[in-house]
């Protein structure tokens, strides 16, 4: 049970970082879509919405097999991990696009309006005005992606990253069998999960106070 | 011409932001000689199908207070909005501050955020900033608008509250503050920019009777110190009492147009004597 528990908490760095580097990802990547997605330019808004489309489309494990084995062993060089990382990286841009755009519709339209009329510029009223007001909005959704996103990293596991999923799979197998190994792993995430709910209802709780409206 | 109107913008930033003229509503008459300070010349605004203002043509001297009444839908909104081009004409033109601009013409940002410097904007639904409080709310736009510095943006914001009677709600945020006190910060954030004319679109419609005098109270004193402002309002007594000249519109034209004596007591048109008739009879 010690030696097993060992195993899988050599797991643990490479789950968080496999989460956190995607989520990271995602949350930069996303801007640029969504900025794209709510463009003028008609171009634009469809080269988004297709990039949106496609990458939520694909099941992840899928999308990964092919940036590991099609396209990082050709074009470029990518070990399991930096493709897990990009390939779920991508997926959440996907996702946290669309998550800031909700952010968008729920600001009053008034908002972009008063900072137009004052004579600000847009790139003001964007980062100024807009912004804090769509992360508000944002945060708690953003949030359970990340706790999603925490589970489904698991799929690096099927293309070798050495996470919690691929010691549990590993020590089982070595170990004969049993279901010790995936209890303990399922422990594991929920204990992982926990930090992120808890600093979300504080970033939440704190933001509250200040924009409620 | 662009110097002359740098230097008056300079001098206006620097002037005192307290009340200085007479408090004693006698209305300025005025001068017709004067060129125009908002020249609107055959103005169309469509959505869509719908035409919103139909060729309006509207000359407003400096130091005038115009009001626009009329029905709902009649587009006094919507021509307010086109004087700071938050609604963009498909046909006429304006002219703010000697700026002139043609509708299907395009418009450099850079002058566009000029336009919307030299008009104040308040809003029916205030649109205050609410993640920031009343003083950041009007030291804000300062600081990237006028690039002052956070020292003298937060000075003269401190004295537009004063002037505004909200002085002690400055680290208030907006949810925390009434209707009225978030409409008189919202009038302070405007005039922190140094407009040359104020644009108010209903301004108390949002608020009830009590809250929206106090909004009309600062706004009386804005017009006894001559500021230029178009209100789009449907409060008829304030108009009578402030307002040098009465724009009552439906269906998207201006339909009587002159001084309140004669508006309110003599309409020329049918569609403005029902539209005041039915004014009284709520009252």
């Amino acid at each position: 049970m010690t030696e097993t528990l060992q195993t899988l908490l050599t797991g643990v760095p490479w789950t968080i970082a496999v989460t956190s580097l995607a989520f990271a990802i995602g949350a930069v990547l996303g801007i640029p879509l969504v900025l794209m997605r709510r463009s003028k330019s008609f171009l634009l808004r469809l080269l988004s919405r297709t990039v949106i489309d496609v990458l939520r489309g694909i099941p992840p494990i899928v999308w990964l097999f092919i940036l590991f084995f099609g396209i990082g062993t050709s074009a470029v060089e990518l070990n399991p991990f930096e493709a897990s990382v990009i390939g779920l990286g991508l997926v959440s841009a996907a996702y946290l696009a669309e998550i800031y755009r909700s952010g968008f519709l729920a600001v009053h339209f008034g908002q972009a309006e008063a900072a137009t009329a004052l004579g600000m510029s847009k790139p003001d009223a964007l980062a100024l005005i807009l912004a804090p007001q769509v992360m508000r909005v944002a945060i708690p959704p953003a949030t359970t992606y990340l706790i999603s996103l925490l589970k489904d990293s698991a799929v690096a596991s099927t293309i070798g990253v050495s996470d919690i999923s691929f010691r549990a799979f590993q020590h089982a197998q070595s170990s004969g069998g049993g279901l010790t190994p995936f209890m303990l792993a399922a422990v594991l995430y929920i204990l992982l999960s926990i930090p992120v709910v808890w600093l979300s209802r504080s970033v939440d709780a704190r933001l509250r106070k200040r924009v409620s409206r | 011409m662009d110097v002359q109107r740098t230097k008056r913008s300079r001098a206006k930033l620097e002037k005192p932001l307290t009340a200085t003229a007479a408090v004693d509503g006698s209305k300025q008459p005025f001068a017709d000689q004067e060129k125009p300070i908002v020249k609107l010349s055959n103005i169309v605004v469509e959505y869509g199908r719908h035409r919103a203002v139909n060729n309006v043509s509207l000359d407003i001297q400096r130091g005038n207070v115009v009001a626009i009444v009329g029905p709902s839908g009649a587009g006094k909104s919507t021509l307010l909005r086109s004087i700071n081009l938050l609604e963009r004409p498909v046909s006429g033109s304006i002219e703010v501050c000697g700026r002139r601009f043609d509708a299907g013409a395009p418009i450099a940002e850079r002058t566009l955020m000029d336009l919307r410097r030299s008009t104040g904007m308040v809003f029916q639904s205030f649109n205050l900033f609410p993640h920031m409080t009343a003083r950041r709310n009007i030291s804000l736009p300062q600081q990237r608008v006028l690039g002052l510095s956070r020292a003298d943006a937060d000075a003269r914001t401190d004295q537009l509250l004063a002037r505004v009677k909200l002085s002690a709600k400055a680290g208030s945020f907006p949810s925390q503050l009434s209707g009225g006190q978030q409409q008189r910060v919202a009038i302070a954030r405007a005039l922190a920019i140094g407009p040359e004319v104020m644009l108010f679109d209903e301004p108390t419609s949002a608020l009830d009777p009590e809250l929206g005098l106090e909004v009309l109270a600062v706004m009386r004193e804005l017009a006894a110190e001559g500021m230029t402002m178009i209100v789009v309002t449907h409060e008829i007594t304030f108009a009578a009492d402030v307002a040098h000249r009465i724009l009552v519109m439906a269906d998207g034209a201006v339909i009587e147009d002159g001084p309140p004596s004669s508006v309110l007591k003599n309409p020329t048109s049918p569609r403005s004597r029902e539209f005041f008739r039915a004014i009284l009879d709520r009252q």
